[in-house]
């Protein structure tokens, strides 16, 4: 009943926000404001639906988006042909893996704050799924860049440097919690470098661009409607690629939390028998 | 106890400790020669990479034993159970953070002193004549570099001493937060290291110190919060 209310109640937010009017015509900065009170309210809401139905909406919006891909958007791009096809799966994956590797240091922070396991297992499930994101994007990139500049890998892209640290980053962190037995210690440890993660990624992205080499600006190049339809497109992609990994990182979190749950118990029954 | 009483006492009883055993300094300064040795013998043979290599063995060797240093700056608490009173005596964590901060990172700058020396030597830096006016950016670069690098490294150290292979699981955390540091430097490394007219589009000095200045704040204030919960048991 609860978890109803609430859904209504970010659906009624959300409806609300499109029906002000003039709406349309709102700046930029609103824009991205209410594009983040969307994205909370969407978090709200898949919480509180099923985790079975929550990865069937996912895989369902994920191949509706390969649809697109196949049928709506122009088949070749004015400067990269039709190698550019890739970026629909690319950004998706980048957004995400960004979005889930902060979120992560939140959640890192709300862990040191109440000291209750259940969110560090959060945590790591969030930044598990972060990690195969990342990877994802680094070979759809690499991948990419092979096609367009004719080598995998180039130092003059502050994008692909930047994914590239997070993923060493991030692994050294999986690395850790792998290191350590005691889970409230792996727990606390482990928020704390959440915390220190989450805080060096902003610093990477303006030390690469501010200090690094010259870069490479790529933007896709298309006129009028076509634009259009390729700006949606992608933006569709990151939504759908985002609800599938929330989908995923639920599951993954649930088997931690059972994991825990065995030792636990693993851990009493040796008690007893002693 | 006041706060400023613990912080110098502890620096003090840290120095003292160091003072006498004399393992981890002069552990540092032996390794970081040694690779300025192999970094100066591998460009040896061709003089024009020297200016290029040089500077970025001269960093290379900073960090590499660095981490001599920082995988061993709780040992003496942690052998003799030191660690779990100076928890539990009235002092500020925090307050143990910033001792200890300053304990390394002073251990630190007497290796990378030795290090600047060497390269005086091995790389045939002219101080006495070209470059007479490059010894105070660069140690001051190199100090703020330092700071930066021991900040969260202290951090990093009191999380993986108990673990098993720790000094590694340090050396694979530290890195990546050292890759902003890094990539500052090496911009401002021709401009501090060789001929300035070559190198006018590269970084100033000074905007290098206050980038590296900014870093140790957000650094030192960060781990200086979060010190406390990895001491807490």
């Amino acid at each position: 009943m609860k978890d109803a209310f609430k859904i209504l109640v970010a659906t009624v937010l959300v409806a609300a926000l499109y029906m002000l009017p003039g709406f349309e015509s709102l700046g930029a900065r609103t824009k991205w404001l209410s594009g983040a009170g969307i994205f909370i309210a969407l978090c709200f809401t898949l919480k509180s639906i099923p985790l079975g139905v929550h990865l069937i909406v996912g895989w369902a919006l994920v191949i509706e988006t390969l649809r697109q891909v196949c049928h709506d958007v122009p088949m070749k791009e004015i400067m990269l042909g039709e190698s550019y096809l890739i970026f629909y799966f690319h950004f998706p994956s980048a957004i995400t893996c960004l979005a889930m590797f902060l979120m992560a240091g939140g959640i890192s922070f709300w862990q040191l704050k109440t000291n209750d396991l259940k969110w560090d297992q959060s945590a790591a499930a969030c930044i598990e799924l972060a990690v195969i994101a990342c990877s994802i994007t680094l070979l759809t990139g690499m991948t990419w860049a092979q096609a367009a500049w004719g080598r995998p890998w180039i130092w003059s892209d502050p994008r692909l440097l930047t994914v590239a640290i997070m993923w060493f980053t991030y692994m050294a962190y999986l690395m850790f919690r792998m290191a350590i037995d005691d889970p409230v210690k792996r727990a606390r440890f482990s928020s704390v470098l959440g915390i220190l993660f989450a805080i060096n990624v902003p610093l990477v992205w303006y030390a690469i661009r501010l200090f690094g080499e010259e870069s490479h600006p790529m933007e896709l190049t298309m006129e009028g409607t076509q634009k259009e339809i390729m700006t949606y497109t992608r933006w569709y992609g990151a939504g759908a690629f985002f609800i599938l990994y929330m989908a995923l990182w639920r599951l993954r979190a649930s088997s931690m939390r059972a994991d825990a749950k065995c030792d636990q118990l693993e851990d009493a029954f040796m008690r007893q028998k002693i | 106890m006041n706060g400023w009483r613990a912080f110098f006492s502890l620096i003090r009883w840290d120095l003292a400790v160091e003072f006498r055993r004399r393992e981890t300094t002069l552990n540092m300064c032996l390794f970081a020669v040694l690779l300025l040795f192999i970094g100066s013998y591998t460009v040896s043979q061709k003089t024009e990479l020297i200016d290029t290599f040089g500077p970025i063995y001269y960093w290379i060797a900073i960090i590499f034993s660095g981490t001599v240093g920082l995988s061993r700056a709780f040992l003496p608490e942690r052998e003799n159970g030191a660690m779990a009173a100076i928890v539990t005596a009235p002092i500020d964590a925090g307050v143990y953070y910033l001792a200890k901060m300053m304990a390394v990172w002073l251990y630190v700058l007497v290796m990378s002193f030795m290090v600047l020396a060497a390269y005086v030597v091995l790389f045939d830096f002219e101080i006495y004549g070209q470059y007479s006016d490059r010894i105070l950016p660069i140690t001051v670069v190199t100090a703020l570099f330092c700071l930066v690098y021991v900040a969260p490294g202290v951090l990093l150290s009191a999380m993986t001493v108990g673990l098993k292979g720790g000094e590694v699981i340090l050396r694979i955390l530290l890195f990546p937060l050292m890759i902003p540091v890094i990539i500052v430097v090496l911009s401002a490394n021709p401009r501090l290291f060789t001929d300035p007219e070559l190198a006018v589009t590269y970084t100033s000095p000074e905007t290098a110190m206050a980038t590296l200045g900014a870093l140790a704040a957000i650094y030192v204030c960060a781990c200086y919060l979060l010190f406390p919960k990895v001491v807490e048991e």
